[in-house]
């Protein structure tokens, strides 16, 4: 289950934190791609996601000795790595005029795989349901993409994102509601998937 | 960790829920089984389920993958400073981490005789709690422990609070449940089950206990128990894997026997095994888990024997399965009386 690896992690820390090398290379291994897939989704730019993939390691590096035991490694790195990557975004965007990939970010996609379309919905209505669906609040869709991609835990968002928990389960809630508002629109589908459901 | 009811869970709720999460995202055989077997008994919530779980599924996120070069060049650098933050040699680096753990040491000390002082000024009263099924229903809990019950048909737990500073966990059983206990090596405190008038000793572990009017029978599926008659008049006796006990009172004694165990816990996944079980013996399992009465028209016919494994079993199916063994004949009297005849 998730929660084994996580204590696998946070076991995996506390040997960096003493020093052990072989901890650190773990945590780049495990850590490294799952960072570059959530600096992909935040930004766009994949040079900025390395870069900052880079910048995180150093700062692991630099400061172990100051840094402390946590929970949920992934949790940390997360946050971490969403600071300094909204930092140099924000340093960029001084310079450049940014077209606004804020809405592209976190999309959901609707893969022709889905279990949820059906092979006879037209691509078409695959497409509406896109649209609809990408139309949340990007900062909704990274609860999302946080809660059901990463199996963070409420406590976990909260902190990664900055916000109270409280909150976070008020983004999530209403997405929640926003998605089923999206969903309800094309009650064939909902047909579709409840039998799929059933059977 | 708490206990959970789901009857009363909206599709919110569910998507909120990591239990719930685990199945749509990560099926396997155990959580499969637990929201198959719930949507059965509660049908109402299947619209609820079905909702939520086409939300979930619609939460679809292409993956980014990082270049093999990248990934590579990255490590290149970051090696280069280990070099120089991390050195192979750690000596005074270490001293410092012994001076810095025990000064957490005391600290941790100082803190813990405050947590504990202000524990007693607000402590709770000590309370049980108890949970229940319906006829026809088993509930999954999970203990504060993170111990796992199977709750059977009309049956009730009650647990004490599992506190810390408690230095055993106890539960009293009433019908039929399936455990599967965390063995705790850190605190090792004792786990026992009371049901009826049997306490069980639990060394980490899984089985299953029944002990639906009054006859209390263990099946020890993996791991070790330890049985001692409640009233200590019979000796404490130890059970192997793969094992049934049973304890008579009325002769005082424990009778034992080797068994496929899979068959006694088959209900878990409301699959029902019989095994040249009499049909009187059926009606009275059909009684104790879902509530009904069903009466044979001759003695006879009550004495029958009866094999079949049945899944997804509730007791129309049971009949059903009769009626066709015995090419009988089945009549509902009311809601809950039902009379074979051949």
């Amino acid at each position: 289950m998730a929660l084994h690896s996580w204590e696998g992690d946070a076991a995996t820390w506390r040997q960096f934190l003493e020093g052990s090398r072989d901890a650190f290379a773990t945590l780049y291994a495990s850590f490294a791609p799952l960072l570059y897939n959530y600096g992909c989704k935040q930004c766009a730019d994949p040079r900025l996601a390395e870069d900052c993939i880079q910048d995180v390691f150093e700062y692991l590096l630099a400061h172990r000795t100051q840094l402390s035991a946590v929970s949920n490694v992934r949790a940390y790195l997360i946050k971490t790595y969403r600071r300094a990557l909204l930092r140099k975004i924000s340093n960029v965007r001084k310079n450049i005029p940014v077209d606004s990939a804020d809405e592209a970010s976190f999309e959901i996609v609707i893969s022709p795989e889905s279990r949820l379309i059906a092979r006879q919905s037209s691509i078409r209505r695959r497409e509406q349901v896109r649209v609809a669906v990408n139309a949340l609040p990007p900062r909704m869709k990274e609860a999302l993409f946080l809660r059901f991609y990463e199996n963070l835990s409420f406590e976990d968002i909260a902190a990664v994102m900055d916000i109270d928990q409280k909150s976070v389960y008020k983004i999530i809630y209403k997405a929640f509601g926003k998605l089923r508002q999206k969903l309800i629109d094309f009650p064939f589908w909902l047909l579709l998937c409840y039998l799929s459901v059933k059977a | 960790m708490e206990w959970k009811d789901y009857a009363d869970f909206t599709a919110a709720d569910f998507l909120a829920d990591d239990f719930f999460m685990e199945w749509v995202l990560r099926p396997d055989g155990e959580n499969q089984a637990f929201w198959e077997s719930w949507q059965q008994h509660y049908p109402e919530k299947q619209a609820v389920i079905a909702e939520a779980r086409a939300m979930l599924l619609s939460l679809e996120y292409e993956r980014h993958h990082m270049p093999q070069e990248s990934y590579d060049r990255i490590w290149l650098a970051l090696h280069q400073q280990m070099d120089k933050a991390m050195p192979e040699t750690m000596r005074y680096e270490r001293t410092d981490h012994r001076r810095r753990w025990r000064r957490a040491a005391i600290l941790t000390g100082v803190l813990g005789m405050l947590a504990l002082g202000a524990y007693w000024l607000l402590k709770p009263a000590d309370k049980r709690e108890l949970y229940t099924s319906q006829f026809g229903e088993n509930r999954r809990l999970v203990l504060p422990d993170s111990s796992v019950v199977i709750l059977g048909p009309h049956s009730s737990l009650r647990a004490a609070s599992f506190r810390m500073e408690e230095n055993k966990r106890e539960v009293w059983l009433d019908g039929e449940a399936f455990f599967i206990v965390k063995h705790d090596d850190a605190m090792a405190k004792p786990f026992t089950v009371h049901a009826g008038n049997l306490d069980i000793e639990v060394l980490g572990t899984e089985f299953n206990v029944n002990n639906y009017n009054g006859r209390s029978q263990v099946v020890l599926h993996s791991g070790k128990v330890a049985l001692q008659e409640s009233t200590r008049t019979a000796s404490r006796i130890v059970m192997k894997p793969g094992e049934l006990v049973e304890y008579r009172s009325d002769d005082n004694r424990y009778v034992r026997r080797k068994v496929a165990t899979e068959k006694y816990v088959a209900w878990v996944d409301h699959t029902l095994v019989f095994e040249n079980t009499r049909l009187d013996e059926v009606a009275l399992q059909l009684y104790n888990k879902y509530g009904i009465h069903v009466f044979f028209s001759d003695s006879s016919f009550a004495q029958e024997q009866f094999s079949a494994t049945l899944q997804q079993a509730d007791h129309k199916v049971v009949l059903k399965a009769i009626q066709e063994a015995f090419s009988a004949q089945l009549q509902q009297q009311d809601d809950s009386t039902f009379l074979l005849s051949r």
